[in-house]
């Protein structure tokens, strides 16, 4: 069962993961987002709950190309602690929660793809990360090109 | 304008060093501050340190961190209240 916890660190943290075995800590690449997360990190050790790992959520991929956006590595560098997945920042998400839809069931956007390998990591699948770099037009050509279907 | 344009020739490096710089920073503080757990275990391992050669006054033990702009120091004040001539 996966439990969604509020953010912050006040009462509904402390409350969410009360009965927790394992955490999944998220966070965005700016700077007030993984200094919380961080925090949450030592918050989660203290409470006996050791090795979280990390989605890092809503990147830019071009602005990590412009080298305006901490990557992958950065943040791995900082935190030092296990990566789960990557989910690129997308307009596919607004337009899906407008109509009430999954972006996870879209299997033509690219965070749906994301989230989809977050699910194949966490029942034990070895996936590779995403090529953030790539741009949308050459993903969607690759995607023709090699008949998936999927 | 100048910005822009070394921008344009990729001559800036991006503004995500300068951001894990401060992340690095504000990071040290916080984790120094966060957690008493380990400011009561350093004060325990401490005292049993120093006991062995010293006699000290534990009610009077003071453990802190001192943050200055870009480092972090450890201030320890422990009051001695006799010198054990063997150990």
């Amino acid at each position: 069962m996966i439990l969604d916890s509020p953010a912050g660190i006040e009462h509904g943290f402390k409350n969410a993961i009360a009965g927790a075995d394992s955490a999944i800590v998220v966070t965005t690449p700016e700077i007030s987002a993984v200094r919380d997360a961080d925090r949450i990190i030592g918050l989660l050790e203290a409470a006996e709950l050791y090795d979280p790992q990390l989605i890092i959520n809503r990147v830019r991929p071009d602005m990590v190309r412009k080298g305006d956006m901490m990557d992958i590595d950065d943040i791995d560098d900082i935190l030092a602690i296990s990566i789960l997945g990557v989910i690129p920042d997308d307009q596919d998400i607004i337009v899906s929660t407008n109509r009430g839809e999954t972006v996870v069931t879209d299997k033509k956007s690219r965070p749906g793809q994301a989230y989809r390998n977050v699910v194949r990591r966490i029942l034990g699948e070895e996936v590779a990360f995403m090529n953030l770099q790539e741009r949308k037009v050459m993903h969607w050509f690759k995607k023709i090109l090699s008949g998936e279907a999927q | 304008m100048f910005e822009f344009i070394t921008k344009l020739f990729g001559g800036s490096e991006g503004s995500k060093n300068k951001a894990k710089e401060r992340l690095r920073l504000v990071l040290v503080h916080d984790r120094a501050s966060l957690s008493p757990g380990l400011v009561e275990a350093l004060e325990e391992e401490l005292i049993q340190v120093i006991s062995k050669y010293l006699e000290i006054d534990e009610e009077g033990l003071e453990v802190s961190f001192d943050e200055g702009d870009d480092s972090v120091a450890l201030i320890a004040n422990i009051p001695v209240k006799n010198v054990k001539r063997k150990i």
